[in-house]
């Protein structure tokens, strides 16, 4: 048995009660970091350091400033913030608990038929599959993958063995800032002049003019953000030989943009972000990797066979890591930049509005 | 092994989802049911991530010991998580942009305002 697994899972699942408990979203979000942090030590104790350097980056700090941000900017301005703090325990919302239980019932019998954790038998992690064959796992972790000479079994399933996979994943994470551009009327990611609100503000937070933030939160931001962005720089190129790669190191590389909009204020550093840069990393990425994927028909192999390539596949690993890197790097950056900047036109009353939407309460 | 329940790790991955679903009927704000779609999603990585762990096993880093976890569902998850973020700053910039047509993002006040505009 893994020691501290049990603690660990009852810390989440205790996390995950709160979160439904408290029904203001911001405490909510808070209570969700926990989860998030907790969930990050249970893929530690199941042997997965990628997945868990990327869920404390992205669950207990991306996720949350972006669900920090639209709780704030859809907040009631009159929060009740004496009331925020008290668990709604006295209304329990009875038909959601019965379609809960309905659905974790049926669940939990069904779990019940999973061989147990860890089973070595268990055809997920068994070296043959049922007909005798060898199964995938042997392959991604056997002599099939030791012919490939790159030590990090996941960066070589991500980059070699399913690199179509990878890629629609990345194309996913692309159409989603354009999505997200789309739905709030902007037309740059970054808050240039034409972006800027009628009334001449960056149209961000709401927080007081001009920003302050303590000195303290802002020394300490300007001496971590560059050892963070570094550190991301290195999980990018190092994925090949340790837990890392462009997922991890695109996220750790966007969050650290991301704190520094936390201190100095979205508005500033939106306009310190060159649009130009922004752009670049996310088409400059998609185009990489594409381009990475479509020369290996020019040394005889298929679409995405990357060890056609007349090269040790470390370094096609390491190629492809770092075009993920830049666009994952952009795609966080400039979510949490354009969801911070709001929608464009945020007052209507003067515009075709009220033909539309009606009037304002 | 024939039981009700499994190990702990997918009993919480049954907790975990329960609680999502319940945010997600539960409350009536967006920006809540969008932390109870996330409550949702992690419990199937949980799933996931058991199903690729062996007794005693390593990260998949092949220098070391065996045996070594199932590295599939760690590529599956780790970029489902980006993925998941991704897809999650659509649906909050969705609420976004309902909170600036309707001055709410309480399903109950969108519901009426709309049934009032026919």
């Amino acid at each position: 048995m893994i020691p501290l697994l049990e603690v660990v899972l009852l810390l989440v699942v205790l996390a995950a009660i709160l979160v439904a408990v408290f029904r203001d979203p911001i405490v909510a979000t808070a209570l969700f970091a926990v989860f998030s942090l907790g969930v990050a030590i249970v893929w530690v104790l199941l042997a997965a350091p990628d997945v868990a350097l990327t869920e404390a980056a992205v669950g207990a700090g991306v996720l949350v400033i972006l669900l920090l941000i639209a709780a704030v900017k859809t907040g009631r301005d009159e929060a009740d913030s004496s009331t925020r703090w008290r668990p709604s325990l006295d209304s329990v919302n009875l038909p959601a608990l019965l379609v809960a239980l309905a659905v974790g019932a049926p669940l939990s019998y069904t779990v019940g038929q999973f061989p147990a954790l860890g089973d070595p038998t268990a055809a997920s992690v068994s070296d043959v599959d049922p007909t005798g064959e060898p199964s995938p796992y042997a392959a991604y972790i056997g002599e099939t993958a030791a012919a490939f000479d790159v030590p990090n079994a996941v960066a070589l399933v991500l980059t070699v063995f399913r690199n179509f996979d990878t890629f629609g994943e990345v194309v996913v994470a692309f159409t989603a800032v354009v999505g997200v551009l789309i739905v709030l009327e902007r037309a740059t990611l970054t808050t240039t002049r034409a972006n800027t609100h009628r009334d001449g503000s960056g149209g961000g937070l709401r927080f007081p003019d001009p920003y302050v933030m303590s000195p303290v939160g802002m020394t300490a931001v300007r001496l971590v953000v560059p050892l963070v962005f570094a550190f991301g720089v290195y999980l990018t190129v190092h994925g090949a030989l340790t837990p890392g790669g462009g997922f991890q190191g695109g996220v750790v590389m966007g969050s650290s943009i991301v704190l520094m909009a936390l201190v100095f204020g979205h508005a500033p550093t939106s306009d310190w972000l060159a649009e130009r840069a922004l752009v670049g990393a996310l088409v400059g990425g998609l185009w990489l990797f594409l381009a990475i994927a479509v020369a290996s028909i020019a040394f005889d192999g298929t679409l995405f066979e990357v060890a056609a390539y007349p090269l040790a596949t470390i370094y096609l690993v390491d190629a492809i890591e770092v075009a993920i890197g830049l666009l994952v790097g952009g795609v966080v950056t400039a979510l949490v930049v354009t969801t911070a900047a709001g929608v464009l036109r945020e007052t209507r009353e003067d515009s075709t509005a009220d033909a539309v939407g009606g009037e304002r309460p | 092994m024939i039981g009700l329940v499994g190990s702990p790790v997918y009993l919480v991955f049954v907790a975990t989802f329960a609680v999502g679903l319940y945010v997600l009927i539960d409350s009536p704000n967006l920006v809540k049911k969008v932390i109870g779609l996330n409550l949702v999603q992690v419990s199937v990585f949980i799933v996931l991530l058991g199903a690729g762990y062996v007794e005693g096993a390593t990260p998949p880093l092949l220098p070391a010991a065996e045996p070594h976890a199932n590295p599939l569902p760690h590529a599956i998850v780790l970029t489902a998580i980006v993925v998941g973020v991704a897809l999650t700053a659509v649906a909050l910039a969705l609420v976004v942009r309902l909170h600036s047509e309707f001055g709410s993002v309480d399903v109950r006040d969108i519901e009426t305002r709309l049934e009032d505009d026919g």
